[in-house]
């Protein structure tokens, strides 16, 4: 038997206004180069300024993983030359890092130490166009936190399951997009095969995987192809391959004339970082409770099914909604039924989160409580949620103006369906035929003749009581 | 008015000088209309930044130094850009790309380094003041030379923002003058912590006072291996000091001995990460050649740096090598604890600590002088200042032979104004 | 300092040594090594490295954009561009 022994090296884009050591814009742009000034284009004589908000949002993801925070924490300088890189070493952190020996655990997952997590600076961009590099320093500087799991995962699909969680856990935290396509997450791997009980083999890196399922291929793949290595009595060369997308494999890259060696050492243009008791109460303040954890509780709490649950935890914004509408009085059903039904439907086709939307809680509750009793049918209760998501609009006024209440006066429902039934003739006689089909079609038309305001359910009652008056 | 470049003609204290460049910002502040040099590794905004390097060569700085920002709002005028050994990495100013600079007293001597632009320029009238910038004595040493008074503040005391960094922590901008009173006054301004420098410090309002009362002085015993002229200038302002009343006591400093190579397993260190900017790729010289990134960069650099700033590049990034670090760049840094904690023990009981700047007078260019190697093992006197981030003040004592000679006061850490207050009572 | 350590530590170092170079500088870095060995012999027992002399409290900035003015300068200073890039040879 072959065990394979996988790590993860999970690098996030911090969401801060400006960059991790100067006060430009932090943001993406099409212009190339106009996020830049000296220090992050590395000119001579500039120093680096480190920004309170990328220190404070990689102390909210350390404390998320259970990480020990050093007491001190020191920047590195790590040494290597790229012409992406201004000074040509990244400011990191080496050997005390913000944060160390970590622990996440979910469900599906084995326990996942963290080795650590550092903060960092990334580098500008190159686009390669024929026989020129162009470089775009706009990237350079960007906050970046890197986490380095120990190789704890034994398969592609647990590496995955967990990079989808951990994404889930940055957006939860607010401190990164997560958006693998654009690369504000990025994920390397690195991945050992060994005949059982062997322990780890020699280490492979996979970089350049821009999805979840490109973490899944390239893990699969790789362990396929060491495996047979070591059981064809091979050896596996320990490097960096990268995934090639087209090609649906691994290929190793050139190798440089020389190993790496990056030289660390510490940082002396920034004085160490030493969190304060203060500084540590906030960040415990910042915490929330993580989206694997809430999902389930809500499963536990409020007997919601893995789907509706895992649907509801996907944003922290939606369990947020979720548990408040809840709490305003409307039933867990309900507020579940309605926000994966038709809220989502309608945010779909706005193109809109829910926190874009002009959606909220109260104006939710506000819907489902006339539902609930029986104010307003289901099909009026839709009709509103609609438009109070994609207006700025008081549902009472909506159903008012669009004339939705479900009317309370029986005698003008029953003088509609006195006129229907005899405007059909040939259909009630096939009822009493004995042919229950058509009463659909007639629930259909006294729905439209009553604008909706009248009751679906009482309608089918009241048809076939009608009917069987008519003799 | 003196015509400042035909009498630069014979010294080249000036890389570049354009006295209308810049107008006095402020004609009510302390130092209104004063013109300055600034050590050609000092941002001046619209003046060229080339550290004497090929590979700076045209670049024109788009903004200043905090300091220089300073001296401007104190209504002082940068006139030029002074000479200097390329990087930082020298003691004669012989090391500079675009050629080196004399020693106004004698032509045929150098003006000793790295700031020998500066010093040169002050101590030819060409300018009142200068700003230059010391890491193992760059300031200190060529104040001796051409008998100036040269200060190198406590680390963090002036904002490095601005001053190209050759080692980071070693590095700091001070002043070069002949008058020690304007020495004083413009350190006062350009001293302050600064937001874009996060290792400056919030420097005491309150001046510091003698530990006993009354100034105390220790001085460095043992041999010291000093030129007959430099003993006899030491030897003389010891017995000043001495006669002026004051407490003087010979110590002994062990770690002396070892200075050097842990100052240059250090400052290497720095300087192979500070350097690595200089690529060619986002400003400076750019080789013609080099096919790909990697070798352009190559090719740039090799043609770019001079040989003294490549010997410490290689230097640098050897002791840092994996496998080599904890015997040199670790060890390094540990001594650096022993001789901080020395200074420590010396200032607890006294304020001042008397010096040579240098073992020998100022020496002649070319291979007449000292080797490379034999100046910087000279530099044993100067470099414990930058190790320990304590100010040392370099203050002429008199002349021999028609050159200069000068001698160095080291305070504890903010206690810049006893070292002023000590060269006033001593000469 | 034995030669190929030299070169190894010139490519991390990105400088590219002509023949005659490598030998002046290998004789001129190995002198200084030879010469930092001497510190093989001091006892540092329980001393830390210092890394920084002037630590004081936390240094940190505030999250605020101050744009630059100079991104044009800076992208007109590069030796060679192409519009708002600035520009390398690469071969594939």
């Amino acid at each position: 038997m072959i065990e394979s022994f996988i790590g993860l090296e999970i690098h996030i884009q911090l969401l801060t206004k400006t960059k991790v050591f100067c006060n430009c814009k932090n943001e993406f742009t099409h212009v190339p180069n106009s996020h830049v000034c000296p220090v992050c284009m590395g000119y001579p004589g500039v120093l680096p300024v480190l920004n309170e908000e990328a220190v404070r949002k990689a102390y909210i993801v350390c404390r998320a993983m259970n990480c020990h925070l050093n007491e001190k924490a020191v920047f590195d300088r790590k040494n290597y030359f790229y012409p992406d890189m201004p000074k040509n070493y990244q400011i990191s952190q080496f050997n005390s890092p913000f944060g160390v020996k970590g622990l996440i655990e979910m469900e599906g997952v084995p326990k996942v130490r963290i080795h650590d997590a550092h903060l960092e600076e990334d580098a500008g961009k190159l686009v390669h166009e024929g026989m020129t590099s162009y470089c775009d320093y706009n990237r350079a500087g960007t906050p970046l936190l890197e986490i380095v799991t120990e190789p704890d995962f034994k398969k592609p699909e647990e590496a995955e399951l967990f990079m989808q969680n951990f994404r889930k856990m940055v957006r939860y935290l607010g401190v990164c997009d997560g958006n693998m396509e654009e690369g504000s997450m990025r994920c390397d791997v690195n991945v050992s095969v060994n005949f059982e009980g062997k322990g780890l083999g020699r280490k492979v890196e996979v970089k350049n995987l821009n999805s979840f399922r490109h973490v899944k291929l390239a893990l699969q793949y790789e362990i396929q192809r060491q495996s047979r290595m070591i059981t064809a009595g091979e050896s596996v060369v320990q490097e960096t391959r990268l995934w090639n997308d087209e090609k649906k494999r691994t290929e190793g890259m050139r190798s440089k004339e020389n190993a790496n060696d990056y030289r660390y050492f510490p940082e002396p243009d920034l004085p160490p970082y030493c969190p304060t008791k203060e500084f540590l109460a906030q960040i415990d303040a910042a915490q929330v409770e993580l989206p694997w954890v809430r999902k389930r509780r809500f499963i536990d709490e409020y007997g919601l099914n893995e789907d509706g649950a895992e649907f509801l935890t996907e944003e922290k914004e939606k369990a947020d909604f979720f548990e408040n509408a809840v709490k305003g009085g409307i039933s867990i059903a309900n507020a579940s039924s309605w926000m994966r039904g038709e809220v989502a439907k309608d945010l779909n086709k706005a193109k809109k989160s829910l926190g874009e939307s002009f959606l909220t809680v109260e104006k939710f509750v506000t819907v489902i409580k006339l539902l609930e009793s029986e104010k307003i049918n289901a099909q009026a209760a839709k009709k509103v949620m609609d438009i109070i998501i994609n207006e700025d609009a008081d549902p009472m006024q909506v159903i008012e103006k669009n004339n939705l209440m479900q009317t309370a006066d029986s005698g003008e429902v029953e003088a509609m369906v006195d006129k229907l039934l005899a405007d059909n003739a040939k259909v009630v006689a096939q009822i009493k035929g004995g042919d229950q089909k058509p009463i659909g079609f007639l629930i259909g038309q006294l729905m439209k003749t009553s604008g909706g305001k009248a009751d679906p359910k009482k309608a089918r009652e009241l048809i076939l009581n009608k009917i069987s008056q008519l003799g | 008015m003196i015509d400042v470049l035909a009498k630069d003609k014979d010294i080249h204290s000036f890389l570049e000088y354009d006295a209308e460049r810049k107008k006095c910002k402020n004609p009510d502040g302390p130092l209104a209309n004063i013109p300055c040099g600034v050590k050609d590794n000092i941002a001046v905004e619209g003046f060229h930044l080339t550290c004497a390097s090929k590979i700076l060569e045209n670049f024109v700085s788009p903004y200043n130094a905090t300091a220089v920002d300073k001296l401007e709002a104190a209504g002082a005028i940068v006139v030029g850009k002074t000479n200097m050994d390329e990087f930082g990495m020298g003691s004669s100013t012989d090391f500079s790309a675009f050629g080196g600079t004399n020693n106004p007293w004698n032509k045929e001597y150098v003006t000793g380094g790295s700031s020998g632009g500066s010093a040169a320029a002050v101590a030819a009238g060409l300018v009142p003041f200068a700003l230059g910038s010391d890491t193992g004595g760059s300031i200190r040493q060529p104040a001796a030379f051409c008998g100036v008074y040269g200060l190198k503040p406590t680390y963090g005391a002036v904002s490095r923002y601005g001053l190209v960094a050759y080692a980071s922590s070693l590095d700091v901008i001070g002043v070069l003058s002949k008058d020690l009173d304007l020495t004083e006054k413009v350190f006062n301004i350009i001293k302050g912590q600064d937001w874009h420098d996060q290792t400056s410090i919030a420097y005491p309002e309150e001046p510091a006072k003698p530990v006993n009362g009354k100034l105390s002085f220790t001085y460095l015993e043992g041999d010291l291996g000093l030129t007959p002229e430099i003993e006899k200038g030491y030897k003389a302002l010891i017995q000043k000091i001495r006669d002026k009343g004051f407490e003087i006591k010979g110590v002994e400093v062990p770690s002396l001995e070892y200075v050097i190579p842990v100052y240059y397993t250090i400052a290497t260190a720095e300087a192979s990460a500070n350097l690595a900017r200089y690529n060619g790729i986002r400003y400076g010289h750019r080789s013609k050649e080099g096919e790909t990134p990697m070798d352009l960069m190559e090719k740039s650099r090799n043609e770019g740096f001079g040989d003294e700033v490549k010997l410490r590049i290689l230097l640098g990034t050897y002791v840092l090598r994996s496998g080599f670090q904890d015997q040199y760049y670790i060890k390094a840094q540990k001594i650096r604890t022993k001789i901080i904690n020395e200074f420590k023990n010396i200032f607890s009981t006294s304020d001042i600590f008397v010096a040579p700047a240098f073992p020998s007078q100022a020496f002649k260019h070319g291979n007449a002088g000292l080797t490379a190697y034999q100046q910087k093992v000279a530099d044993k006197f100067t470099v414990t200042a930058n190790l320990t981030g304590m100010p040392a003040l370099s203050i002429p004592v008199g002349m021999e032979n028609g050159l200069p000679v000068g001698m160095q006061l080291f305070a504890n850490y903010c206690s810049e104004n006893l070292l002023f207050e000590a060269a006033r009572e001593v000469l | 300092m034995q030669k190929d350590e030299l070169y190894i530590t010139a490519s991390l170092a990105r400088l590219e040594l002509t023949e005659k170079e490598a030998d002046t500088l290998s004789q001129a870095v190995s002198q200084m090594i030879e010469y930092f060995s001497m510190m093989e012999k001091i006892d540092v027992t329980g001393l830390e490295p210092t890394t920084h002399v002037s630590i004081g409290e936390n240094r940190v900035r505030k999250d605020e954009v101050i744009e630059s003015t100079l991104a044009e300068r800076m992208i007109e200073a590069a030796p060679e561009r192409d519009e708002r890039f600035i520009t390398v040879p690469h071969i594939l």
